[in-house]
């Protein structure tokens, strides 16, 4: 499963047979059987599937939020179970998330400033690490509303105020505030329209060129991957079913699934008429 | 009863008049409020006049079972018993929207007078269980509501066990376990007394009794919305961050607990004032539920209606109040501009 033939540059990040399994009753049921997927640094890897195929359960073995039953979750090359709990926690600090709703992952009683602040906070807070002044979290608050092309204006704006895709753009924000060197996407645009999926892909494509950002989107749409991803991993029932670099497996798909997952997003792309050429035409 | 609807919204006028827009809603909103109120308090009254009718002739009652025809007779004129039932409930509703419920038949002073004298108590009662109720039921709700870490929203087997004696203790009734503390701690122990609500040590036992009627579904409500904050995406970012779970527990999963807790404590003084009725029985206390109960057994109807006119008084005060708090608690609420 490991040997996908993806151009192993340094790892940023990566799960190694990774397995997670949940007990119902005295069954055992997989939410994902020996998955090894590498992030690459600076470059941009897809994950997709069904719903409940294991992608959320990959993500969450990565963000720490679910324990593997066995497998390795690496990064920077260090094998989290090996390190102490603050190294650890150090590492996990270079990877941050975007979820699926900007709504649900704001908090609503902060402002944009103060939601973009917080994991700055939070890690002037951390033992061992350098507290940042409150002149100098302010200025990096400006520098990322300015990278996310949002206005000064929406510095003191609640979530309530602001539109589905300007909630997304402060997620986004708030993610790169501690500069990470990778950012998992989950479903990033799953929750907006057309018009504001485009502008935020070409946004995560541009963050991407500009500061060399490893990012991991995950998502249950092919057009979306194609428009971004180097490398893509298909997923079905836990199991990772076919890996290598996004051309290979777009153009000339090797398993059934992948196959099916492709025609069933051209089918959709045709009938609505928003296919991957013109999102892309419409985010530049 | 028109003529004193269609006066209401005129007493909200002036405030209407105001350039300000603001206040003018809020006049608004106030005013529509106070109609409610009315036609609340009068649905209220009407329903409770003519259930009293169907516990039996009111004088007969009032005269006791020693008294001859001619005295029932002389009740039934002293008390406007001898006019038609519509007659008597028209008169009656007039006396009340002037907020006249006349002399308690059995005390011989206003109603009103005897029933506002009890609901200090009853009052002071309710909100000792509630802040009982809400002191005990949020931690335990917040505990059984998720893990930290890794393990956040799981139950480890402490979590289940404490789980499952909360639900257990739901289905204990209030006035049992108000019986088992007073043969503890007044009969037994001889550390608590037993009768009575005028020394804080005396406040203790019917308190906790009551409580016992909301915590344990509170506790539950809390648990459940508290898992929802832990499964949500909110806190899945703030785990990236590098927040210790204490951490998220106090500025994600506390803040977006209180909303619900705010809407169900509030909601549940309600349901302790009615159950104030029984725990003022079991411990003797002089409280407007026992007035209620006196009142009943006494067919003292003016008594009767004053305490359940101040009981609805206080349910809509209390329900204004947690929609105003509940409104400061969650920003979605508030209106925009």
């Amino acid at each position: 499963m490991a040997d996908t033939g993806i151009s192993t540059g340094q790892s940023a990040a990566a799960v190694r047979s990774l397995s997670v399994t949940y007990r119902r009753g005295a069954r055992h049921v997989y939410a994902a059987r020996d998955v090894s997927i590498d992030i690459p640094r600076g470059r941009i890897v897809g994950l997709i599937g069904e719903s409940g195929a294991g992608k959320s359960t990959v993500l969450r073995a990565l963000l720490g939020l679910t324990k593997p039953t066995s497998g390795v979750v690496e990064i920077a090359g260090t094998d989290l179970s090996t390190v102490s709990a603050k190294t650890a926690l150090a590492l996990r600090n270079r990877i941050q998330v975007v979820m699926q709703n900007p709504y649900a992952s704001l908090d609503p009683r902060w402002s944009v400033a103060d939601s973009i602040a917080e994991p700055l906070r939070a890690r002037s807070r951390q033992r061992g690490s350098e507290p940042m002044s409150k002149d100098a979290i302010a200025r990096r608050v400006g520098e990322m509303l300015d990278r996310v092309r949002l206005p000064t204006s929406k510095l003191h704006s609640f979530p309530r105020e602001l539109s589905g895709g300007e909630r997304q753009r402060v997620a986004i924000a708030r993610a790169l505030s501690v500069r990470p060197s990778i950012l998992v996407a989950d479903e990033p645009v799953t929750a907006l329209d057309n018009v504001t999926t485009a502008e935020i892909l070409g946004l995560l494509e541009e963050l991407h060129a500009e500061v060399g950002l490893a990012i991991l989107i995950v998502s249950h749409s092919m057009s979306v991957i194609a428009q971004l991803a180097d490398d893509v991993h298909v997923m079905q029932d836990g199991r990772l079913v076919e890996s290598g670099p996004a051309e290979s497996v777009l153009d000339h798909p090797q398993h059934p699934h992948t196959a099916m997952l492709i025609a069933a997003s051209r089918y959709l792309d045709e009938w609505d008429g928003s296919g991957p050429e013109l999102t892309t035409a419409a985010a530049r | 009863m028109t003529q004193q609807l269609s006066d209401r919204p005129t007493e909200a006028a002036p405030a209407q008049e105001t350039q300000d827009p603001v206040a003018r809603r809020i006049a608004l909103r106030l005013g529509i409020r106070v109609i409610e109120l009315v036609g609340f308090l009068v649905l209220l009254v009407t329903v409770l006049f003519f259930l009293a009718r169907v516990q039996g002739d009111p004088a007969v009652i009032l005269a006791g079972p020693e008294a001859t025809p001619e005295d029932v007779a002389q009740i039934r004129v002293i008390y406007g018993l001898d006019s038609p039932l519509i007659i008597q409930y028209l008169n009656f509703l007039r006396q009340f929207l002037l907020f006249d419920f006349g002399n308690s038949i059995t005390e011989r002073i206003p109603a009103l007078d005897l029933a506002a004298g009890r609901l200090g108590t009853t009052l002071l009662l309710c909100v000792i269980a509630t802040v009982i109720n809400v002191a005990v039921a949020t931690p335990i709700g917040i505990y059984i509501g998720g893990g930290t870490g890794a393990a956040a929203g799981r139950r480890g087997p402490l979590r289940r066990v404490v789980s499952g004696i909360v639900l257990a203790t739901q289905g204990i009734q209030y006035y049992i376990i108000a019986l088992l503390l007073i043969t503890v701690f007044a009969i037994k122990l001889q550390v608590l007394p037993a009768i009575g609500f005028d020394r804080a040590d005396s406040w203790i036992l019917p308190s906790v009794s009551l409580a016992w009627l909301a915590a344990p579904r509170l506790a539950r409500v809390v648990q459940s919305a508290a898992r929802q904050v832990w499964s949500s995406e909110l806190v899945h970012t703030a785990t990236a961050y590098g927040l210790s779970p204490a951490t998220i527990r106090n500025k994600y999963v506390l803040p977006n607990v209180l909303v619900p807790l705010i809407a169900t404590a509030g909601t549940q003084f309600t349901l302790l004032l009615s159950g104030a009725v029984i725990v003022e029985q079991l411990f003797g206390i002089n409280g407007l539920g026992q007035l209620l109960v006196v009142s009943v057994q006494n067919a003292d109807f003016p008594s009767l209606a004053a305490g359940v006119t101040l009981i609805g008084l206080v349910v809509f005060a209390v329900t204004a109040v947690s929609d105003v708090l509940y409104r400061i608690a969650d920003p979605r609420l508030r209106r925009n501009g």
